[in-house]
């Protein structure tokens, strides 16, 4: 009984909790703002709950959420009759939450640090799109597959689209990124 | 035959883990030959990790986390047990291998209330908490307070948070056997209130604790092991050990990584302890790491060493 126990209460908690800071990252990348962010997240919640018996057997559950969340946001863009201004409004409250951190500590950390800032205030130099597909794939891990459900396009344009957002951060990142990758490479041979 | 093109673009396939079956012998065929290729496979995969390592350590308020936890109490309620039923089937989808045991216990669990729901969940936003901060002092090591001395640790705790705060022990960061050594701590939020996070460096690796009033959450589930009276819940989540435990009023979470005990040798945190080492066949296992170690082992007086005081909870 104890051991039953202990797999119902890993395991159990709250449905789809333990996305809830991946959810509430994504969210922030698409809104910019924190008190959308968090408002967007909960009703996330209360749709899921509401549809989780139509949740697939072979679903992702965590694609699935973000799927969620995604659509949601878009029905709110709508009613707002306004386009996505992701980078535009950067720089608000949530949009320096993130992609940003603390005082760093030591000169080594700073290096490191530095390494980080700059990639973060290249991603913030994308367009919507390709930050979107970057923060999937790169920071939330999604599959193609699930990234193409929760853009509800084709798995070959995330394919595609990936492959310019990678290309342009590239770009983006050459003076610091070739000497990473340089050392990189004398690290690793 | 395929042009250097068609292998760049399935370079970055394969570094995505989306190579197709039929494309990755013949991917791997070219590549363990071809310099080009695996120039640009080193670079394409530094750099997804330089990009990776960029990933804002995003925390969802606590607020939001207990607005989602509430709406979910009063749809359980609304629906009662089925609804339950429902819920656990639906996470059993992604927990395969546990949702027979789990299922069982819906059944003769019964009347499993919704108030031990939220024990469970707020023992596990513990434990999320104890993991996001460990991973996130990976990132920024930056201290609140950095002492080696864990009475300096102790009272400077002692005067910021709202529980009574201890360290585990006195005699940690002192012990000559040790290879890690007590850097200090920072203040945490959990649950909306200060929590109190130790970190103990070693050589190649951090442990960190979380400390906070066991009123905001108590430890569950996991492997249970008990010890002098303790209960110590252990588990594993991706690299990191987690083993979490209460006592008199305070509840700790321990947090390391699996490298830590990859070696599979108690020597890896301690120099002296070899007596230790042959007992302890679970190296993987933070816990009975702690527990089957000698007696010098530091991490051993880091458990609070009062006896029987929360034990049975
Ligand atoms: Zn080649």
């Amino acid at each position: 009984m104890m051991f039953q126990k202990v797999g119902l209460s890993s395991k159990t908690e709250a449905f789809g909790l333990e996305y809830i800071d991946a959810l509430y990252g994504y969210a922030l990348m698409l809104t910019r703002n924190r008190s959308d962010a968090e408002d967007l997240v909960q009703e996330t919640y209360v749709r899921a709950l509401d549809a989780k018996d139509r949740l697939r057997e072979d679903s992702n559950v965590k694609g699935w959420f973000f799927t969620i969340l995604r659509n949601l946001w878009l029905n709110q863009l709508r009613k707002r009759k306004s386009e996505p201004h992701l980078v535009e409004i950067d720089g608000q409250e949530g949009g320096a939450d993130y992609l940003s951190g603390n005082t760093p500590s030591s000169d080594e950390i700073l290096v490191a640090k530095e390494d980080v800032e700059q990639v973060r205030f290249a991603i913030r130099q994308l367009s919507p799109e390709f930050q979107e597909v970057i923060h999937l794939r790169e920071f939330e891990e999604l599959s193609y597959q699930q990234i193409a459900i929760v853009l509800s396009c084709p798995t070959g344009t995330v394919m595609s689209r990936l492959g310019r957002a990678r290309a342009k951060l590239r770009a983006l990142l050459t003076p610091t990124w070739s000497q990473t990758a340089s050392s990189g490479k004398d690290s690793r041979s | 035959m395929k042009s250097h093109e068609d292998y760049d673009t399935m370079i970055q396939l394969f570094i995505d883990e989306e190579l197709p079956e039929g494309n990755r012998e013949e991917f791997l065929t070219h590549f363990k030959d071809c310099g080009d290729c695996q120039k640009t496979l080193v670079e394409a995969e530094a750099f997804s990790e330089t990009v990776q390592r960029a990933r804002p350590q995003v925390q969802a308020p606590a607020a939001l986390r207990a607005r989602v936890l509430n709406q979910m109490d009063r749809a359980h309620n609304k629906a009662g047990l089925t609804a339950l039923a429902q819920i656990q089937a639906a996470v059993s989808l992604y927990w395969r291998p546990l949702s027979m045991a789990a299922m069982l216990c819906i059944v003769a669990g019964g009347g499993l209330s919704i108030s031990h729901f939220r024990r469970e969940s707020l023992a596990n936003d513990f434990i999320r908490s104890a993991v996001a901060n460990h991973r996130k002092f990976g990132i920024d090591t930056s201290l609140d307070i950095s002492s080696s001395s864990p009475q300096e640790v102790s009272s400077w705790f002692a005067q910021r948070v709202s529980f009574p705060f201890r360290m585990p022990n006195a005699g940690i960061a002192s012990d000559d056997h040790a290879k890690y050594k007590l850097m200090g701590g920072r203040l945490v939020d959990f649950g909306g209130q200060r929590a109190a996070l130790v970190v103990f460096q070693m050589p190649n690796n951090r442990i960190s604790l979380l400390v906070s009033s066991d009123k905001l959450a108590k430890a569950m589930g996991g492997k249970i092991t008990q010890s002098s009276g303790l209960r110590f819940h252990a588990r594993d989540m991706n690299e990191l050990h987690i083993a979490t435990w209460d006592n008199k009023g305070l509840t700790y979470a321990l947090v390391s990584s699996v490298a830590m005990g990859s070696s599979g040798s108690c020597s890896t945190c301690h120099r002296s302890s070899a007596t230790g080492v042959a007992k302890n066949k679970k190296p993987q296992d933070v816990v009975e790491h702690v527990l089957q170690a000698s007696e010098k082992n530091p991490l051993q007086e880091m458990i609070p060493n009062s006896v029987g005081v929360s034990a049975g909870r």
